[in-house]
């Protein structure tokens, strides 16, 4: 029994003398954050006013559609392009925290993907079938949504007059953006919905109680590594997809501006910046926020590397800035600036992956297979 | 009488057979319900339909999983055959077939690797060598065969692997990350804050400490704890509190239970007879090689020379196998060189991201990141061992090979332990032309490499 008692004080004493790496055993005075109200807060102060704000924004932009497709001029045109560009913030912003519901309701084939094919939407437009929302239901991913919107909805040179007059010429494309955005609403109203309010018993309420009674989530580090796989996935697609792809990383060099998602409304760089901050918000709350957030968890655990996914945040936000807009004519001209914001996005990627993945102990896109 | 022949004659002893009669009927129920998990929870789809890629073991590359329904049906049949060894029916050939079909499993894909399975192919290896259909099995039955003993080295081997199995994971444990970090369940125990009644216990600045330092010593000691006669049984209430207490904490299966079950054959040889004399308040008797009671003056059978020379060699592998890290420079729980088939456990929290450059003669230089070969399970696994990155940088170089002569490399980080990420393949090394097999890898920085 002494040996035992010799072996707990000298354990003991070990864990009060550590030091450095390895901070997360050492006893601080700081309550420690919780991860629960982590998820709470992130469920109740982001990721739902998100989806609800997109909900918003799509009915506006149904809305603005229904005066486009009735009658279609510059300044119904210009309205419905704003409407679109007010839908792609809260959309991209999104991207940060696509899981549950979004994976559950299939909320990006419904909503926004990428690649469309314009061969497919025109063949749409020519039948002879009336165009609706039903229809519209029964199409593949790559015949709707807010990118078949934007090639309907604006030209390269941004020319509203010109767009206005190919509506006019060809009453079908009024009524295609219009049957896209009411079913992009009515999917959005479905994602709000199935997320919920605080206290409405939807996947907010889940998130939030995560380890407990009737939540999705078995243990409450279940919910945190959902959230941080949700950024994990969106820095890397900003790196790999959105910045590396039409920069020409993966042909040796050759560029291509075609890859560029919103190149036609030159949206793309507002799109990777929205995403950028749906980051942020998700890993560090917004500017308001005192509650209990992932960076505060991680400062917690190693100030260092806290430091360090911030410092790549914000160098990622300030490369994306930096770079001269178009972005398809920017990677045309390979652009340092755009070679430096993929370098930065993927610091950010590298740095969410491996060192605050690590540190909170969270497997990536790793199944519920056996361990060890 | 030489000192060879007396281990023969010891080991060639017979024994009730009871205990592993009743570690056959364990062993093929988990068998058949860990092969059901997999087509239950879509595992098969998963890992072995889905994937375009697999890292097969070297030398063992012709290793393909089976076209369509294939895998599925195999995966029925991994049930059958636990199901038969449950039972006792066609014992031997039984775990024979699912030491051959089982295994096959595991040789697909290196991602897939986990300890326990390792266990498992190993016990059903040795298991095909022993007569473990004479007791409580439907051979027994339908046999003329009286006897209901078995020769003590087949109760001797098991207990033997299972010792094997608790002592390396301690020994991996005397380790600094382990012992002066209390890494890796710093990070893993004040995430299980939400376990009932012992979570907030979980996150005090000591509980890993605390957890680290017991469990090393529950690991290297269980089995001496076990072996003796009068520590036994509270070693395996030890032990069993300790599997469900991991269980429950952290996701690792099957494998408590698993070990919980098969430490019973730590106890007597007729541990079944007495616990059903017990429960049923009448003696059980035991056939022996003359149909007597157990203790019967009837000499046993010696074990043969070359039995006892297979029994050795095995015994040898099984203590040099999981030491072998030792012949490497790097650092284990770092480079990896030496971690599978030595019973690592729980020892390391790592993630790792990796982009691969495949570079062509004329100068151009391409992004080829991993996700477009790999599922999410092979992604996580290879993201953090250079074998499996050396691998799929192979794989990659032969996918380009249309552009000429090319070269791969990696940009590698990981971090360890919850230390910052670190880089861990030189950057510049050709990984499709480097050496492959059991060799160092020398192109693996060092973990106190700080170069970001």
């Amino acid at each position: 029994m002494r040996a035992v008692a010799c072996l707990t004080a000298a354990v003991l004493t070990l864990s009060a003398c550590s030091s450095g790496e390895g901070a997360s055993a050492t006893p601080t005075a700081t309550p420690a954050v919780d991860r629960t109200e982590i998820l709470a807060l992130a469920a109740a102060t982001v990721i739902y006013p998100n989806y609800a704000t997109l909900n918003h924004r799509l009915d506006d932009l149904a809305t603005a559609a229904t005066a486009l497709a009735n009658a279609p001029d510059e300044a119904t045109v210009t309205a419905a392009q704003e409407a679109w560009r007010a839908c792609r913030e809260p959309w991209s912003e999104a991207a940060a925290h696509d899981f549950g519901p979004s994976e559950s309701l299939r909320a990006r084939s419904a909503i926004d993907w990428w690649p469309v094919s314009t061969e497919k939407i025109d063949a749409f437009i020519a039948d002879e079938q009336a165009i609706s929302v039903q229809r519209v239901a029964e199409l593949g991913a790559d015949v709707r949504g807010l990118m078949a919107i934007e090639y309907l909805l604006f030209s390269a040179d941004g020319d509203a007059v010109a767009v206005a007059a190919a509506l006019q010429a060809e009453p079908q494309r009024g009524a295609a953006i219009l049957a896209y955005a009411q079913y992009a609403a009515e999917r959005a109203e479905a994602l709000q919905e199935a997320w919920g309010d605080v206290g409405a018993g939807g996947y907010t309420d889940g998130l939030a109680q995560a380890g407990q009674g009737q939540s999705p989530y078995e243990m409450t580090q279940d919910g945190i590594s959902d959230v941080v796989n949700g950024i994990v996935h969106a820095a890397e697609t900003l790196a790999d997809v959105k910045l590396g792809r039409p920069i020409g990383l993966s042909t040796g060099g050759v560029p291509l501006p075609d890859e560029v998602q919103g190149g036609i409304s030159n949206n793309a760089l507002a799109d990777i910046s929205s995403t950028l901050h749906g980051i942020r918000l998700v890993y560090q709350g917004d500017a308001s926020s005192t509650g209990a957030t992932l960076h505060r968890l991680v400062r917690q655990l190693d100030p260092a590397i806290a430091d360090g996914v911030i410092a790549d945040l914000d160098a990622a936000e300030a490369a994306v800035e930096a770079i001269p807009e178009p972005l398809d004519d920017a990677v045309s001209h390979s652009s340092q600036a755009a070679l430096d914001a993929f370098y930065a996005t993927k610091d950010l990627h590298r740095s969410l992956a491996t060192d605050v993945a690590s540190l909170l102990g969270v497997t990536l896109t790793f199944s519920d297979n056996d361990g060890d | 009488m030489t000192a060879i022949d007396r281990w023969r004659e010891t080991l060639g002893q017979p024994v009730d057979g009871a205990s592993l009669a009743a570690f056959r009927i364990l062993f093929g129920l988990f068998a058949a319900l860990g092969a059901a998990r997999f087509l239950w929870n879509g595992w098969v789809e998963q890992l072995y339909l889905s994937p375009s890629f697999f890292f097969t073991y070297p030398g063992f590359s012709w290793a393909h999983p089976w076209p369509g329904w294939g895998m599925y049906a195999h995966f029925v049949a991994l049930i059958v055959l636990g199901l038969m060894i449950a039972a006792g029916i066609y014992t031997r050939l039984a775990t024979g077939l699912y030491f051959v079909a089982f295994t096959y499993v595991e040789l697909l894909d290196q991602s897939n690797y986990l300890n326990h399975y390792y266990l498992i192919s190993l016990l059903a290896l040795v298991m095909t060598f022993m007569p473990l259909g004479r007791v409580f099995a439907v051979d027994g039955w339908r046999s003329s065969d009286p006897r209901q003993t078995v020769p003590i080295w087949c109760v001797w081997l098991i207990r033997f692997q299972l010792a094997a199995v608790y002592f390396f994971a301690g020994l991996g444990k005397v380790n600094a990350d382990w012992l002066l970090r209390a890494q890796p369940l710093a990070t893993w125990l004040p995430a299980r804050g939400d376990v009932p009644v012992i979570g907030p216990l979980l996150t005090l600045p000591a509980a890993p400490w605390l957890m680290s330092w017991a469990g090393a010593a529950f690991d290297l000691f269980i089995p001496l704890f076990l072996l003796h006669r009068r520590t036994r049984f509270w070693a395996w209430l030890t032990a069993a509190a300790f599997h469900v207490i991991t269980g429950n904490l952290f996701k690792i299966g099957l494998f408590p239970w698993i070990m919980i079950a098969f430490t019973l054959v730590f106890f007597e040889p007729d541990w079944p007879r007495t616990l059903m004399s017990r429960l049923m308040g009448r003696p059980q008797s035991v056939r022996t090689l003359g149909g007597g009671a157990e203790g019967s003056t009837c000499p046993g059978p010696v074990m043969s020379r070359v039995g006892l020379a297979a029994l050795c060699l095995y015994a040898a592998l099984q203590i040099a196998t999981p030491l072998r890290h030792i012949a490497y420079p790097s650092q284990l729980l770092w480079s990896e060189e030496g971690f599978m088939f030595s019973w690592r456990v729980m020892l390391v929290e790592k993630a790792g991201q990796v982009d691969f450059w495949v570079h062509t003669e004329d100068g151009r230089r391409m992004l080829v990141p991993p996700r477009q070969y790999l599922s999410p399970h092979q992604l996580g696994a290879m993201s953090t061992q250079p074998e499996l990155i050396q691998a799929l940088a192979a794989h990659i170089a032969a996918e380009y090979q249309h552009l000429g002569d090319v070269r791969v490399t990696a940009d590698a980080f990981v971090s360890l332990n919850g230390r910052p990420r670190r880089r861990l393949i030189e950057e510049d090394v050709d990984l499709a032309s480097a050496p492959t097999g059991l060799g160092h890898r020398a192109r693996i920085l060092p973990l106190d490499d700080r170069q970001k």
